[in-house]
């Protein structure tokens, strides 16, 4: 027998070893889910809006340019902290469009004449069958889609306007 | 005032096992009786300053002293003494200090019970495992000090005891496992000790086996003990999910499992001697990655204590420290041991051989896909789950031949032996046993459910075996009475050891097959049938303990018209804690679990019920059980032929 | 360790409750139980395929738990689209394949097969081609040894060192 053969078993710790260091220390969040609709266009339907301005279609809304799809509810907090960051954004020119998830419609609509509309249009979930189809699974969700009308990059949970400046502001403006 | 007594005692056992892993070692090197000898008393030292340390801890959870902040996050004026007590081993903290005080706790009893052993590989052994306590106590002291303080805003009360802990598995299953997982370590000291002082011979063996031996039953126990705990306690039935943190442990279970039976190689006929060292240096390795994986949060499993970074890499730390020395002494002395044991392809020690292939084989299979699912986003490609199907899709038929193999290897003897002598009466026995297995099968389910018959033919292989092997020592001869008192202990424990796992793959196979469950709603008076039980809802009262209040469910069961039991399954507010948990009502026989939990409140003062039949639970239960006692059997074997040397 | 695994257990269970109480998920869609007792199902098969098949599911919410065993609003939602598409003919393949187009592989126990996730299949199977390759091995060059009788000197070698120990 090889006396190299000895040493197989220290080799394969090192590199396990280093391995579990690399995922430490890259910081790599391996908890974030990928979305499977990444490269594709939204799902298609027809979908009423809070405004009562008729339905629209998610699939065909980049006709009229790049946008964020945020997926709001007023039953949730996280929703709440992050809306003066899509204020702001709105402010500054970015296209936001908001998807009412599983929410009461009188509620949703005290809360954009409270807080403010940075909306360009609100679609209307209420079952929570189209944010089911878009796998969103905890508000706030943002769905960033190009004019081509597909989706870029999907970001999970509130973010703020320090995340946006750092990372997502980037990814806006490579879809504009 | 306690508090940092007892952090004192906790440095003073640090630099006892700072001593500890010192001295022995430049005692061997340098030829120092005087410092060899000094080994026993560091290692008494050790054990005595952590029991203190341990002590003075359960002082402070049961004064109620919540400026400690590890008392305040883990216990509560209300909770029960007891519960005060298993809470220290709730969370981290507490936990790593029963760690250590249990590692001590080791290292003393190798420290006593060694006076047969040659005096220098007795040192070394301490010394290992003082270094591995050393590292383990750095690792408390500087980040993971149960005793450290909140000031100035001390709670008027704890946070209480997470609901789910509250309950007499918990006061049990760590403890335990601990002693498990821990137990490893001085098999590990044993062959690191032979590699240092190139000593390896049967005694060495015979002195590792009953520590590896111990160290297995109490992991069997603990494992066993966690998967019943889960089973009742978290209200669903289930009883293994193959979730990360029960891999950790099932992993050196598997490999531990392997180095048990080449230990007996070694001992027996000397031979594989480096595989030897080679598994027990794993069996620990794989505790150590067990805890990294547990008390890192590296993987996806969540868990409350996951959240400290730093942590997970000063054990991460640790454990490569401990396998880049080891291994790298292992690639440098080991091949002094080699050596070129010859045996008949149809030997036990073949047998053996393939024992251990699987084993390890099962043990790096299961480890590898805990980890794997890591690979997809460190490259960038989404999130992959590995779960059940896929373990099961594995982990089963490597199963199955483990045991088809087992029915041979226990029949076999030593160093040379044909296969034929067994081979014949085994081969005819096989269809026979298919069909009878067929024909149970259908018996009880009406079905033919593949799965389920293999699992009995499984059973009535290894039955077959364990009869044809007492009848070739005679136990059915006219004399049978004299050739079963003859046996020895050990024998029986091989025995009961393969009887015991057959009989948990039983369990584990009916219940996953047969199980029925029906979701219903149901209030005063309603009834529901489910195999062939009748579930009748009698009324719902209120009751009251300390730290919770319960909604109770009061729920009588029926075979036809004979009344079985009365359920009592509860809703319980741990109104401290914030927390509802689900208590199942449960009805065990050995044939099967009748288990009802109660779900949600709906209109009308209904409730929402699970309702399930579990065919053959307490099997699982009845095999680990069985499995500990060969275990023990086992080790009472190596005692009491302590004195002589070879058999 | 089983008592981080209940910790996790206990994370999920809390989490779910924290989420229904401060409500990131819709306290609208939180009126059904967790137990599906409405469900009504045409056969016993029907329901063994919604149990094997919420089983085989995870829910992308709470890290380690299928959706048949959470109270997560999201594993609600998913039993309750399993048992629509279940009702509308779908197979198993079919719901696990809607899944898997909304929620990535992530969502299932079973990865499904390809180029992804082929190592799964592969990394075990090599293994065990590995262990029994070399168990073979072994096994011959043992049975190939030749077992020399001793001879003289070693046998007075053998009692004399039984004699000594």
């Amino acid at each position: 027998m090889n006396r190299a053969l000895f040493a197989i078993p220290l080799l394969l710790a090192i590199a396990m070893g280093s391995f579990f260091f690399y995922v430490m220390r890259s910081g790599i969040d391996i908890e974030a889910l990928k979305s499977p609709l990444l490269g594709k266009p939204l799902p298609s339907n027809q979908l009423a809006t809070i405004e009562f301005s008729g339905t629209r279609d998610p699939s065909s809304l980049h006709e009229q340019g790049p946008f964020l799809l945020n997926v709001w509810g007023t039953w949730c907090p996280a929703c709440f902290d992050e809306h003066p960051v899509l204020n702001r954004l709105a402010q500054e020119g970015v296209r936001i469009i908001g998807l009412n998830y599983q929410d009461d419609l009188a509620a949703a609509q005290r809360w954009l004449i409270e807080l403010h509309n940075p909306y360009e249009v609100n679609l209307i979930d209420a079952d929570g069958q189209y944010g089911f189809d878009l796998g969103v699974y905890g508000a706030p969700e943002t769905f960033f889609v190009n004019a081509d009308g597909l989706l870029v990059h999907r970001q999970v949970g509130e973010f703020t306007m320090e995340m946006w400046r750092n990372e997502l502001q980037s990814i806006w403006e490579s879809m504009l | 005032m306690v508090a940092e007594l007892g952090l004192l005692a906790l440095i003073f056992a640090l630099i006892f096992s700072l001593l500890l892993a010192l001295l022995p070692i430049v005692g061997w090197y340098g030829r120092y009786s005087n410092l060899l000898a000094m080994a026993k008393p560091m290692a008494q030292g050790q054990f005595v300053f952590l029991l203190i340390s341990f002590l003075l801890l359960v002082w402070v959870f049961l004064t109620d002293d919540f400026s400690v902040a590890y008392v305040a996050q883990q216990s509560n004026t209300r909770l029960p003494y007891y519960y005060k007590i298993s809470g220290i081993w709730g969370g981290h903290e507490g936990s790593m200090l029963l760690w250590l005080l249990i590692l001590a706790g080791w290292t003393l009893a190798v420290a006593q019970f060694s006076k047969a052993l040659p005096k220098d590989l007795v040192a070394v052994v301490l010394a290992v495992m003082g270094m591995v306590t050393a590292a383990f106590t750095l690792f408390t002291v500087f980040t993971s000090s149960p005793f450290e303080r909140i000031f100035p805003d001390i709670p008027a009360d704890g946070r209480d005891l997470n609901p789910l802990l509250q309950d007499i598995g918990l006061i049990l299953h760590p403890p335990m496992l601990y002693m498990g997982y821990v137990g490893f370590a001085v098999a590990f000291a044993f062959a690191i000790a032979a590699l240092i002082t190139g000593r390896m011979d049967n005694l060495w063996a015979r002195w590792a086996r009953p520590w590896t031996d111990m160290a297995w039953v109490f992991l069997t126990l603990g494992i066993g003990l966690g998967s019943w705990w889960a089973y009742y306690e978290l209200g669903w039935g289930g009883w293994w999910f193959w979730d990360p943190v029960e891999n950790a442990s099932l992993i050196p279970w598997l490999v531990g499992t392997a180095l048990m039976h080449s230990l007996a190689v070694t001992e027996k006929r000397s031979g594989f001697k480096v595989w030897t060292l080679l598994l027990a240096i794993f069996t620990f390795a794989f505790v150590l990655l067990g805890t990294f994986l547990v008390r890192s949060g590296i993987l996806t499993s969540v868990h409350a204590f996951a959240n400290d970074p730093t942590r997970g890499q000063l054990i991460l730390a640790i454990l490569l420290t401990t396998l880049v020395a080891s291994l790298g002494l292992f690639a440098w002395r080991a091949p002094q041991f080699r050596e070129q044991l010859s045996f008949h392809p149809g030997s036990r020690e073949s047998f053996l051989l393939i024992n251990n292939v699987i084993l390890v084989t099962l043990g790096v299979i299961v480890a590898l896909l805990t980890l794997l699912p890591l690979l997809w986003p460190v490259l960038g490609m989404g999130q992959v789950s590995i779960g059940a199907p896929v373990f099961n899709m594995v982990f089963n038929p490597l199963m199955a031949l483990l045991i088809f193999f087992m029915g041979f290897g226990q029949l076999l003897q030593w160093k040379k032996d044909s296969l034929k002598t067994v081979l014949w009466p085994m081969l005819i026995w096989l269809p026979i046993s298919i069909l009878l297995a067929f024909a149970l099968t259908y018996l009880y389910g009406r079905t033919l459910n593949l799965l389920v018959v293999l699992s009995l033919v499984l059973a009535l292989w290894i039955l077959f075996s364990s009869l044809l092997s007492m009848q070739k020592r005679g136990v059915f001869a006219a004399d049978g009475w004299q050739a079963l008192r003859r046996q020895p202990p050990s024998y029986y424990g091989m025995l009961l050891g393969h009887l015991g796992v057959v009989l948990v793959v039983i369990g584990a196979t009916f219940v996953t097959q047969y199980e029925v469950k029906r979701d219903v709603r149901m209030g005063p008076g309603t009834e529901h049938e489910l195999a062939g039980y009748r579930f009748v809802l009698q009324d719902f009262e209120v009751v009251e303990a300390s730290n919770w209040v319960a909604d109770q469910a009061n729920m009588q069961v029926f075979r036809g018209q004979r009344f079985v039991t009365e359920l009592q399954p509860q809703k319980r507010d741990y109104f401290i804690a914030g927390q509802v948990m689900t208590e199942a009502g449960i009805q065990s026989r050995l044939h099967r679990d009748l288990y009802v939990s109660m779900g949600e409140p709906l209109t009308d003062g209904d409730w929402s019920f699970r309702l399930q039949v579990k065919p053959m639970v307490p099997f699982m239960w009845l095999g680990t059980l069985i499995l500990c006692l060969a275990g023990i059997l086992a080790v009472l074997d190596r005692r009491y032929r302590r004195g002589d040397d070879y058999e | 360790m089983k008592q981080f695994m209940i910790l996790v257990w206990l994370s999920c269970v809390a989490m779910a409750w924290a989420v229904e109480q401060t409500g990131s998920q819709s306290p609208l869609a939180s009126q059904t139980s967790i137990f599906e007792f409405h469900f009504e199902f045409a056969n016993d098969e029907e329901r063994l395929r919604y149990q094997q098949l919420t089983r085989q599911l995870r829910c992308p919410k709470c890290q380690n738990n299928n959706v048949s065993d959470s109270d997560a609003p999201i594993a609600r939602d998913i039993r309750q689209r399993v048992y629509q598409l279940l009702n509308q003919g779908f197979s198993d393949e079919q719901i696990v394949e809607h899944m898997i187009a909304r929620y990535g592989d992530f969502v299932t126990y079973r990865p499904p097969f390809g180029w992804r996730t082929a190592i799964i299949w592969l990394l075990p199977m090599a293994l065990v081609l590995l262990a029994a390759w070399s168990a073979w091995r072994v096994i011959k060059s043992r049975a190939k040894q030749q077992v020399k009788p001793l001879n003289q000197a070693e046998k007075a070698k053998l009692s004399a060192w039984l004699e000594a120990n």
